[in-house]
């Protein structure tokens, strides 16, 4: 069962795995920028990383296949756009739309960096608790003036824990609307409304037991955030991201 | 040892008429009561006054010797509330997160909370699930993770709201035996339901409430005779149970 949840945490041991979260944070959000401007030596050794990471937390391919077949069809589009978008010498073309050597070109390298950003992305949620997530990211906003650090971490939690909840529920009125023949109705935004303020009324009523579920377990916005504690070995894989992201610019 | 006392509550929305009107009601330690009553009666009003989440007007709620409204934290921790929908007081984005909420607002320490949890992820059951989103499991499932909520927070009066709506019959069935197991234990229970039968094997206590007002209340099948005169409806073997003990009185 716990196979079929796309982006899900999954228990392990590996080094990502024990590796501070607020350091997965920087490094991901370094390897995703440079990632954005590597040509393909740059690409390739970052293929080679995430092979080598993939293998660090037993992610089966097949599981990876699953997770991301939704995005394959988002990478094709990104690839087809460039091929017809970019000029240069034409290799085939059709009414006057035509496919260009570059085009092609350009399009393989988007989708391939638009693909290791998603990969590096899935190995971050698969090796990282959400709660995790959410401690790193207060830790790295407490530092930032004037900005609620812990109010945003916990509203983050519980986007995450309500956006299946909402959506659900979105799906139950829709459901129900059209059981009752809205589809008969031309006006597209008579229709919208129709869905769109029930399922906002649910949504607040639910907020409002959930804050009262929340109160009477004690929540106390102010409670101390769980401490993190980088070791060496986290602040070893900072140098060596900045360093290879260094190096993987020009190239 | 009375845990619950409750005198003279009256709780009135303003401008209108009371939603519960002179509760007078003391709890002794381990007892399971039911509480029934027609839709509107006040049950869940009254159970919200226990932990202070409302606060009535006229009257005083104690729990275990403290006046509820002196000390909240404490009263929040004594009294363990699970609600009618499961679904909005699941608040983890996984089910080991959510049983954690409560002892982390508590100021436990890290690994006392891991402990706390996954002893009780063990009582409930879901220990093999705990790194799961909430939003995946049954119902049942869901509503013992509610549960398990409210107990890591070591509790000594549970109580329910509508357990047992919405499940199926071995969501039923789950519900039943973690509330057996806890009046087992010495835990003081409380429900609200219209579904006597399922709790009339368990239940020392009924109370019977209409508009706000205690109206009956004595041992369950003393009283469960009047439950239809108060829009509960009264199962056959509940009934039959009833007639069955007060022969055996006479
Ligand atoms: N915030 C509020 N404002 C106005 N009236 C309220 C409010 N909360 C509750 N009531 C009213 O108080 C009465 C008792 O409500 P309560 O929810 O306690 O009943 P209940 O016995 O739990 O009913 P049910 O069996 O439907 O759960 C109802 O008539 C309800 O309309
Ligand atoms: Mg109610």
């Amino acid at each position: 069962m716990a196979q079929t949840i796309a982006f899900h945490f999954r228990a392990g041991t590996g080094f990502l795995h024990r590796m501070d979260p607020r350091c997965k944070i920087i490094c991901l959000a370094l390897i995703s920028l440079s990632t954005l401007k590597a040509l393909t030596p740059g690409l390739l050794l970052l293929t080679l990383l995430f092979g080598i990471l993939v293998r660090d937390v037993h992610l089966p391919g097949r599981t990876i296949f699953y997770e991301l077949r939704y995005f394959g069809l988002f990478l094709l589009v990104v690839f087809v756009s460039k091929c017809l978008t970019q000029p240069g010498t034409p290799i085939f073309s059709l009414k006057g739309i035509s496919i260009t050597h570059e085009g092609v070109v350009e399009g393989l390298l988007a989708a391939w960096r638009l693909a290791l950003v998603i990969l590096m992305g899935l190995l971050f949620s698969v090796s990282t608790r959400p709660k995790d997530i959410r401690t790193a990211v207060e830790h790295l906003l407490a530092p930032v003036p004037f900005v609620p650090e812990k109010r945003i971490a916990v509203m983050m939690g519980l986007i995450v824990r309500f956006i299946p909840v909402i959506l659900s529920t979105t799906r139950e009125i829709s459901d129900a609307q059209r059981a009752r023949a809205i589809d008969q109705r031309k006006n597209p935004i008579a229709r919208m409304s129709r869905l769109v303020l029930p399922v906002m009324r649910r949504t607040i009523d639910r907020s409002q037991r959930l804050a009262t579920a929340m109160e009477s377990r004690c929540f106390d916005e102010n409670r101390p955030s769980p401490p993190l504690s980088m070791v060496k070995a986290d602040w070893q894989a900072i140098i060596i991201v900045v360093i290879f992201c260094i190096v993987l610019l020009p190239v | 040892m009375n845990i619950i006392e409750i005198s003279n509550l009256t709780h009135r929305i303003i401008g209108g008429k009371p939603i519960l009107n002179n509760i007078n009601l003391t709890v002794k330690d381990g007892e399971f009561i039911v509480v029934a009553g027609a839709n509107g009666s006040g049950k869940s009003t009254l159970f919200k006054q226990l932990n202070g989440l409302l606060v009535a007007g006229q009257g005083q709620v104690k729990i275990d010797g403290v006046f509820v409204a002196d000390d909240l934290k404490r009263a929040r921790q004594k009294v363990g509330m699970i609600f009618q929908e499961a679904d909005s007081q699941i608040v983890g984005e996984t089910v080991f997160d959510d049983v954690a909420f409560g002892p982390e607002n508590l100021g436990l320490p890290g690994e006392d909370v891991e402990r706390v949890v996954n002893h009780t992820l063990g009582l409930v059951g879901l220990l093999d699930l705990k790194e799961l989103p909430p939003h995946i499991l049954s119902g049942g499932e869901k509503r013992r993770l509610a549960i398990a909520g409210v107990l890591a927070m070591t509790p000594k009066v549970i109580v329910f709201d509508e357990p047992f709506s919405n499940l199926d019959y071995p969501g039923i069935q789950q519900v039943q035996t973690q509330m057996a197991t806890l009046h087992s234990e010495k835990h003081t229970i409380l429900v609200a339901t219209h579904n006597l039968e399922t709790v009339a094997d368990m239940a020392d206590r009924l109370i019977l409430m209409e508009e706000g007002e205690i109206v009956k209340d004595g041992p369950f099948y003393q009283v469960v005779h009047s439950a239809e005169a108060f829009g509960v409806r009264l199962p056959q073997s509940v009934r039959r149970r009833g007639e069955f003990q007060t022969w055996l009185k006479r």
